[in-house]
């Protein structure tokens, strides 16, 4: 399993965190969101129709790059509206995809069981971004 | 006839009779009927905001999208019930993003040069690669379709004094919606020639004719010396008629269908800078936190409510934290949260789907800010809830069924439900409350408050932007005339109460120079009390025994 941490400020450019949930996946495809606010959470792109709350892992289908993209803009969102800092205010949780794919991810994909990285802006390399634009335009 | 008066006399003896001084303008706000909305479109310009109608809504919009597919078909959902229901015109802006491609319209002459093979009459091009070779003419359509546009074009048949066909510089062109197969712009005829005249002595140059008739197009550019060779395909006429060639080109591509902030924002910056006024905001059935927060600050900022919708598929529990994620912008009286459980048949596109009753909020506000009185005040005291207003729709069932606990959670935050209710008058479905989201226990709490509120500010606001750059004593006049004028005709409506605390008056009033600025500020106090709306009825029977 794969993770993608979401924290404030990442709503401003949400793309490439978007793209880091689909890449590599046959959509839909389902996933885990947990998140570390202090009260439960509704987030609308998630699909779930009821509170979410801290801690508890939540499994969601993700369907599209769009419904990707709104997840990562509504937890940054989320995240700033109750002024949370963490770096890993919310986590998405996909299934591992091909060794290659997932170890060119590095940068925003952690192994299951490994300290949370840094969840900045990802650097993708040229072959990974050819990966995520290919399915950016399957999802479209 | 003798003309008994003058405008001027000076020296001379004579009667001078100025222009007509009217004063006696009260103000108004020619906005009460409309409301702006913000969503995603398959057509609409994308420079700024555009007046949408009930009559046009599927040529200005484009097609109804059905919430099987997306979601944000729900937006076109919102409008069409807004204009359907009351609202006069609509002001949208459509949500565009960054990576969207915009090309030109580009006419040639449809002849080859040399053995080459002969080009197509119509083509698009990028505006940063100029006119192509061989182009005559180039437009940018600016309704962006997304479905493309029919351009047609006819060149006037010209013959020189010996009655040979030569070359022409006149041109018709008009275009034709793709969907309805009706001419939408045009036709418009001109020259080519930048100095050519009309027999009036007008410019006949096809972008000046063009540019008189229509703001849905821009003329980029005209070839110089550009003429129509007899040999071209659409030179001239056929049978009779003007010979058009035609073809449907494909020259907008919306690009991403999501959005990041600084596309929101400006997709808001429009609204702020709408021309035509408004009165409501609404958000086009967006569940995007980001997008809500943002329109429930523009909403404070420019004093106009903000009707908005929670998901009707989450449970009562949901909808509170989802309220309460919106974060404080929503909690003034300006953002207004509607729940409705309900799903029902998509009116546009078909199906049964869960879809927000807040467009239909704002129709259903503007048709009553419709009915005003003598004296152009409308019942705004009376809010769109109870048993007067049932929701409109076929084929609505209430997918939840709330308790009277759930019921006291929406209320604590401030959410306004829309469900069955059974009233001796008639079952229906109804909005039950009518709460803004002001956290409160005074009179900004009720929407008929801030519906009563907002008009006078927008009025006060108005009327003194007219006061503005007049002398301060005029200034203080007129608008303490206006002032008195505006509160008598609102308590008229009986939109107030007298109350003690102005000593058994309704309101009042007080225009007068700033003392720290005497010169050139004025202020204007105005002090109301509003009636309220009656939420919540305690009766108690009391049986007292046989004597």
């Amino acid at each position: 399993m794969a993770k993608i941490n979401v924290k404030q400020g990442d709503g401003a450019a949400p793309r490439n965190l978007a793209l880091a949930i689909i890449a590599g996946q046959t959509i839909p495809f389902e996933a885990t969101i947990i998140h570390k606010g202090v009260k439960p959470l509704v987030v609308p792109s998630s699909g779930i129709n009821t509170v979410i709350l801290p801690g508890e892992a939540v499994p969601i289908k993700i369907k599209s790059f769009e419904q990707a993209w709104l997840l990562v803009t509504d937890l940054a969102t989320l995240a700033q509206r109750y002024n949370n800092a963490a770096e890993d205010f919310a986590t998405i949780t996909v299934p591992n995809v091909v060794a290659a794919a997932t170890e060119e991810a590095s940068p925003v994909l952690v192994a299951e069981g490994e300290a949370p990285a840094d969840a900045e802006t990802p650097q993708l390399t040229k072959a990974q971004k050819a990966a995520l634009k290919a399915a950016d335009t399957a999802s479209e | 006839m003798t003309i008994q008066m003058s405008r001027a006399v000076s020296k001379r003896s004579g009667v001078q009779i100025n222009q007509i001084s009217d004063k006696s303008e009260i103000g108004s706000v020619a906005a009460d009927y409309n409301g702006a909305f913000i969503g995603r479109f398959l057509r609409g310009r994308i420079d700024k905001v555009f007046a949408v109608t009930r009559e046009k809504i599927d040529r200005q919009l484009g097609a109804s999208i059905s919430l099987n597919v997306s979601a944000l078909g729900e937006a076109k959902i919102q409008v069409y019930e807004a204009v359907r229901y009351g609202a006069v015109q609509a002001i949208v802006s459509r949500l565009i993003a960054a990576d969207h491609v915009h090309k030109l319209i580009v006419a040639t002459a449809g002849i080859a040069v040399g053995e080459g093979v002969a080009p197509a009459v119509w083509a698009t091009g990028l505006a940063s690669a100029g006119l192509p070779a061989g182009a005559l003419i180039a437009f940018k359509h600016l309704e962006c379709f997304n479905d493309g546009l029919t351009c047609q074009i006819n060149a006037v048949a010209a013959e020189d004094d010996q009655a040979v066909a030569i070359a022409s510089k006149i041109i018709t062109v008009q275009f034709v919606d793709p969907a309805s197969e009706k001419i939408i712009i045009g036709p418009f005829t001109g020259s080519l020639d930048p100095e050519a005249r009309d027999e009036f002595n007008n410019s006949y140059f096809i972008t000046d004719v063009i540019e008189k008739g229509t703001d849905l197009l821009d003329v980029v550019d005209v070839a110089s010396g550009a003429t129509v060779p007899v040999t071209s395909p659409f030179y001239g006429t056929v049978n009779g008629k003007a010979k058009f060639v035609s073809a449907t080109l494909q020259y907008f591509t919306e690009g991403s269908t999501v959005y990041t902030s600084s596309e929101m924002e400006a997709a808001l910056d429009r609204i702020r800078r709408s021309k035509p006024n408004f009165t409501y905001l609404n958000a086009g059935g967006t569940e995007n936190l980001a997008l809500l927060a943002l329109m429930s600050g523009l909403g404070k900022e420019i004093n106009k409510q903000f009707p908005f919708d929670v998901p009707g598929r989450l449970n009562p529990e949901a909808v509170a934290t989802f309220i309460q994620s919106v974060g404080a912008d929503i909690k003034t009286l300006y953002g207004q949260a509607f729940w409705a459980p309900l799903k029902r048949d998509n009116p546009i596109a078909g199906g049964k789907a869960y879809f927000g009753t807040s467009g239909q909020q704002i129709g259903l506000r503007c048709a009553r800010n419709a009915q005003v009185n003598s004296q152009g005040i409308a019942p705004r005291n009376r809010p769109i809830a109870g048993s007067d207003y049932g929701l409109n729709g076929t084929n609505i069932t209430q997918m939840y069924d709330v308790n009277d606990d759930e019921l006291e959670l929406l209320a604590e935050n401030q959410v306004n439900p829309c469900i069955f209710k059974d009233y001796p008058s008639g079952s229906k479905y109804a909005w039950v409350d009518s709460l803004t989201g002001a956290q409160t226990t005074g009179a900004t709490k009720l929407i008929a408050v801030a519906e009563m509120a907002t008009f006078l500010d927008d009025n006060v606001a108005a009327f003194a932007q007219e006061a503005l750059q007049k002398p301060m004593a005029e200034s203080i006049k007129l608008t303490l005339r206006f002032m008195g004028t505006l509160c008598k005709s609102i308590e008229s409506a009986s939109w107030l109460n007298p109350t003690a605390e102005l000593d058994g008056a309704a309101w009042q009033v007080q225009v007068s120079r700033n003392e720290a600025a005497p010169y050139d500020t004025m202020d204007v106090k105005y002090d109301v009390c509003y009636d309220g709306t009656n939420r919540k009825t305690i009766g108690q029977q009391t049986i007292v025994r046989q004597s």
